[in-house]
């Protein structure tokens, strides 16, 4: 199969690549339930026009012959919907093209710094294991970090870090460092693990283990910009092919994976819904497309949060954000607050949703609705707030159309 | 609803087979990570098997309509598997793509089986009410193309918790791969090629470590980082369908000697005895082994298992008694190693390395029984006594080794878990006083 040219659906035998060698052509010619199908109504048409009431041998029934045209016609109906689809993909990725692949993110890479000398090897864990353990064994201990470096690969640190219930800062650090900048491989997959490990929320909402401190922005910014991250990235393309011109530490960093993996156990331990969601979102500046896309993005994520969803589409978040009425008196009007900015966000920080009349329209109408059913005299935590803002909203929507 | 008639329409199916070959055969990374996501969605939309609430409870719905989806991919279970031993450490880019096209297509059947088979066992476990449910329009459509559709129908009079699972994905393609397209498959070298690639990515890790220092030329262009990546997805992948072959085979078990299969059902070894067999015979095997394979409620059966080879009291082992030596539990393992004495008597039978090893790693098992709260009572039976008087008896059992065997080596893993179960042992006394 031609990889470059645009797939051929009607191909009628499947190609195999893995059973190379095509089979002996002692087959039959197999008649497929398509071409039965197509047989069937080519003779029937006919049928039909002379209204004749000869009928093909083999179908004698007439309900399976209704199922054939409803499913026919279903088909041809489907086909028109996909149809419709994909011309208005097309526009769409006219309007809206976020680049995914091919981007260049990231520059030159620092060379890391020096890694030994952390004074791991003082820490209690060790320090407290020492001469009154008269076990008769030599565990070479005194080995220090290469000893903790093993207990953290064969993953004793993380069961023993569990079942204390606590860590000390010292290891915390000294993990973190590992896992952002050891070029061993598998150090660096167990210092994730184990980071994960302790990062993973219970049902209660506990982490398992009383952490001192967290990865600080700090560290982690510090950690991404010696990688080379280009933060103020113009958005120029540059090919995947042109890898020969790359020259050796210009592709990504070898401790990518572990820095996404923290962070997104870190994004993971508690979001709760108040103004810093909207700071987060607030956060991201600049201009380019993928700013904006990755704070649209975000607004949905931390909607979808907080409304409980695994999955969820903007157009169920906005029947879910729209169905509150702030007539009630139970509603949080100050949850209805973030949720407005977040939705403002979510769909204005990109032009994807500029041309979806449904949804903006909905949005609209209940922008309004917000505006003018919280009267002057509410007094309300927050129902000015949320008035003020739904009618600037309001006003924003309607200027950009 | 158009979409789900539209996944019933001809060009569906070979839409689906398109994206597939995509997958299988482009050079472009972007193709096929891009492929193998579009895949992954369609099997979330258009489940075949799931939970679903009827009127009447939960009950588990299986649309055997969708079923083309799956053996697409199954027609190659058995290549994929060759293929996968055969990616040691590719160095040049075409290798490599070739690699990751391999461990992406695996990842992806494991996908397929598990989202077939985990909805199967969650209706097991919980006794649900089974409520096998085809689409009513498309039992019409498709009876006129085959007669299979019925089968279902029949199954019905029979007793259902077996039924679920030999109409699972899984054991149809472990006992009856023709019915669904895939080659026939001699389960034992299937087994045998997954621990190689399990044990073979453990030895190439461990010489990654040593050559440490010695950054290799080109390795952080993007295809090696993407290849790492996916070397892990699938190592999980594959230990995956270790566990969920090991399931079936304790499903298929009960149902043994309840008498609800029959001689339709075929006859497989069941994948524990293929496991122990290898790890007995190459003893090199099994530290590798157990260090990769870390689902630890299986980790601690083989070790139990293995142990019970040697320390199992019971002398005649019939059919029927076959299920005495899963008695055996962590506690007596160590136990009959508290004496000087009784541990000679077993180092006699197996060598007092592998001993040390399988205590090492079972004493690991139970940190992570003791930090996990899911699901424990099981495997608490099995260890049968505390973290302290486990972790006393284990640096009994080591000193008494010892004595047996003055100049026996101890390997950096056994010491780890010696300072553990030092360190343990010391603060669950400093707790008690």
């Amino acid at each position: 199969m031609v990889m470059d040219e645009p797939l051929d659906f009607e191909m009628e035998q499947e190609e195999d690549p893995l059973l190379a060698a095509p089979r002996p052509t002692k087959r039959k010619k197999v008649i497929g339930l398509d071409d039965l199908l197509l047989d069937y109504y080519e003779s029937g048409k006919d049928e039909r026009k002379g209204k004749a009431k000869r009928r093909p041998i083999g179908y004698n029934s007439e309900d399976l012959d209704d199922i054939f045209r409803n499913n026919s016609e279903k088909e041809i109906e489907i086909c028109k919907i996909v149809k419709s689809v994909e011309e208005e993909a097309k526009k769409m990725d006219a309007t809206e093209d976020v680049p995914l692949w091919g981007q260049k993110v990231f520059g030159c890479q620092k060379p890391p710094s020096i890694l030994s000398d952390t004074g791991v090897e003082n820490c209690h864990l060790l320090q407290s294991f020492s001469s009154d353990e008269l076990l008769g064994f030599d565990l070479e201990i005194d080995k220090g970090e290469g000893f903790l470096e093993g207990l953290l690969v064969d993953g004793w640190l993380l069961k023993l870090v569990h079942i204390s219930g606590s860590v000390e800062d010292s290891i915390v650090s000294w993990t973190l460092t590992k896992m952002l900048y050891s070029s061993n491989k598998k150090l660096q997959v167990s210092a994730t693990d184990f980071w994960e490990s302790i990062l993973s929320v219970d049902e209660g909402d506990k982490l398992p283990v009383t952490l001192g401190c967290f990865p600080s922005y700090s560290v982690l910014k510090h950690a991404i910009l010696s990688y080379g991250y280009l933060f103020d990235t113009p958005d120029t393309k540059t090919s995947i092919s042109g890898s020969a011109a790359d020259r050796l530490g210009d592709g990504p960093p070898e401790n990518i994976i572990a820095w996404l993996r923290v962070v997104s156990a870190c994004c993971k331990v508690r979001v709760s819904m108040d103004l810093n969601c909207l700071r987060i979102v607030d956060c991201i500046t600049g201009t380019n497309d993928r700013n904006k896309f990755l704070r649209s993005q975000l607004a949905l994520q931390l909607l979808k949060i907080s409304f409980g969803l695994k999955v969820g589409n903007v157009e169920k978040i906005l029947k879910l954000v729209t169905s509150i009425n702030v007539k009630d008196k139970e509603c949080d009007l100050f949850k209805r607050y973030v949720y407005l900015v977040l939705m403002d966000k979510l769909l204005f920080s990109t032009d994807a949703f500029r041309n979806k009349t449904m949804v903006v329209d909905s949005w609209r109408n209940y922008l309004r609705s917000c505006s003018t059913q919280i009267g002057c005299t509410d007094w309300r935590f927050y129902a000015s707030k949320v008035r003020n803002k739904a009618s600037y909203l309001l006003q924003r929507v309607m200027v950009k159309r | 609803m158009e979409l789900f008639h539209f996944i019933f329409c001809p060009s569906a199916r070979r839409m689906y087979n398109a994206v597939f070959q995509i997958l299988r055969n482009s050079n472009s990374l972007e193709l096929v990570v891009a492929s193998f996501h579009l895949l992954l969605e369609l099997g979330k939309q258009f489940p075949r098997t799931y939970m679903t609430n009827s009127g009447s409870g939960p009950a588990l719905a299986v649309v055997k309509e969708l079923f083309f989806f799956c053996v697409v991919v199954c027609k190659r279970f058995s290549l994929l598997i060759e293929d996968l031993v055969e990616l040691t450490n590719p160095t040049d880019v075409h290798n490599r793509m070739k690699a990751i096209k391999n461990m992406m297509s695996f990842q992806y059947l494991v996908i397929t089986l598990e989202a077939d088979f985990v909805p199967r066992h969650v209706a097991y476990k919980g006794e649900l009410l089974i409520n096998i449910t085809i689409y009513p329009v498309m039992v019409l459509y498709v009876r006129t193309i085959k007669k299979r559709s019925y089968q279902l129908l029949d199954c019905l009079s029979e007793s259902l918790d077996w039924v679920i699972f030999r109409e699972s994905l899984l054991n149809m393609l472990l006992v009856r791969p023709s019915s669904i397209g895939s080659r026939k498959l001699v389960f034992k070298s299937f087994v045998k090629n997954c621990m190689f690639t399990l044990l073979n990515q453990y030895r190439q890790e461990a010489k990654d470590a040593v050559e440490d220092s010695i950054p290799s030329e080109g390795a952080s262009d993007v295809s090696s980082l993407n290849l790492s990546f996916q070397l892990e997805r699938t190592l999980i992948s594959l230990r995956k369908l270790f566990v969920m072959v090991m399931n079936l085979d304790l499903i298929r078990k009960e149902a043994d000697t309840l008498g609800l299969t029959s001689r339709s059902d075929g006859f497989r070894i069941p994948i524990m005895e293929v496991i122990l067999d290898e790890l007995t015979y190459n003893i090199s095997y099994l530290s590798p082994f157990l260090s990769a394979f870390v689902e630890w409620k299986w980790k601690l059966e083989i070790i139990l298992q293995y142990f019970s080879k040697y320390c199992g009291k019971t002398a005649v082992r019939t059919r029927r008694s076959d299920n005495s030596q899963q008695d055996l539990k962590l506690e007596s393992v160590l136990g009959s190693f508290l004496t000087a004495t009784s541990a000679k008597a077993i180092v006699k039978k197996m060598s007092s390395e592998v001993a040390q090893l399988l205590l090492a790693h079972a004493y690991q098992v139970c940190l992570s029984v003791q930090d996990d709260s899911s699901d424990t009572t099981a495997a608490t039976e099995k260890i049968g006594a505390t973290l302290q008087q486990i972790s006393c008896n284990l640096i009994s059992a080591f000193q008494n080794l010892r004595k047996v065997k003055p100049n026996i080596q101890i390997s950096p893993f056994e010491k780890e878990a010696l300072f553990t179960a030092a360190t343990f042992s010391r603060k669950l006394k400093n707790q008690e006083s």
